[in-house]
């Protein structure tokens, strides 16, 4: 029973430490996109700018309810999916 | 310096080998000969059984019941295999069937005169100066001894590796563009505009000093 908590504790502390960085990370890309889409649309005001800033802040409002931010939450499910599968594999099969 | 970095990276190269060696799941045509278990000193060689509190009893003197499978290979050499729960930690096999297993293993016994061939999925190595014994995982039996199924389980893992690593990757580039770079350069500008400032307080001091020099000379 200790070791199946133990298990239990592992997996979920890896499992959230991934889920933090994948939501950082494809935060990240998203907000390069768009800055990028900016410099696209204004090649005379390019660069890092409060305007860009603005527009990448106002364009990042409503991100995390995106299904490519949900996405991340898969990064929670598909180790337990693993271990179940082998667990069938293993022991059933 | 540089050969110091080799020689620990080809080192580091090494184990990360033969932990991957070790722990992924091989598969090897054999025919069974014997199954039985033995009462097995556990000492020194312990962290290549599984851990004492998945399924068997360890007593005060360090013994442990171990099933164990005898099996002959095709070129007609003896490898055994071990037969132990692996337990919900390590390695990550979940295995808590090893009664099923070696039922199922007493059954597929043969003999040379009439031997039945069977691919046994394990994990592990035989050493025999350690006794230390691959743990079998699955048996099934083939069509002879030239059958060998192909390995998809560690195919599988590696790739789902290989693809962590390649995601870590590109996360840490990421970062690094995004977050160490910047500032390190406003890190830069900072230290040129104190360098800036030093200088130009240097020379202040300098004239000043000079000044006082003067005075002092009485001029």
């Amino acid at each position: 029973m200790m070791a199946l908590l133990r298990l239990i504790g592992l997996v979920l502390v890896i499992e959230l430490l991934f889920y933090v960085l994948l939501s950082i990370y494809i935060r990240s890309t998203r907000r390069e996109a768009l800055e990028k889409e900016w410099d696209r649309r204004h090649p005379e005001a390019a660069g890092n700018s409060a305007p860009r800033r603005e527009f990448v802040r106002r364009s990042m409002i409503g991100f995390s309810k995106t299904l490519r931010a949900r996405l991340v939450g898969l990064v929670l499910v598909l180790p337990l999916v693993a271990i179940v599968v082998i667990v069938i594999l293993v022991n059933y099969d | 310096m540089r050969w110091f970095l080799t020689i620990l990276g080809v080192l580091f190269g090494i184990t990360v080998f033969l932990f991957l060696d070790y722990a992924l799941p091989s598969k090897q045509t054999v025919r069974i000969t014997n199954t039985y278990n033995r009462l097995t000193e556990i000492g020194a060689n312990s962290i290549f059984f599984a851990s004492p509190d998945t399924g068997t009893v360890q007593n005060s003197a360090g013994q442990r019941d171990v099933r164990f499978i005898d099996t002959v290979r095709p070129n007609g050499r003896p490898y055994v295999y071990r037969n132990e729960d692996t337990g919900w930690i390590w390695p990550p096999y979940f295995k808590y069937d090893s009664s099923n297993l070696h039922a199922q293993a007493t059954d597929l016994r043969s003999t040379s005169a009439n031997p039945e061939w069977v691919s046994v999925t394990s994990y592990g190595w035989r050493v025999s100066w350690l006794s230390i014994y691959p743990n079998a995982i699955a048996i099934r039996p083939v069509a002879g001894p030239d059958v060998q199924p192909f390995n998809w389980g560690a195919t599988i893992i590696l790739l789902i590796i290989g693809l962590l690593l390649f995601l870590i990757w590109r996360m840490w580039n990421q970062f690094r563009e995004r977050s160490i770079d910047p500032a390190l350069r406003s890190a830069d500008e900072a230290w040129d505009r104190v360098d800036a400032r030093a200088d130009a307080a240097r020379d202040q001091a300098r004239s000043r000093l000079g000044r006082w020099w003067q005075g002092l000379r009485g001029r």
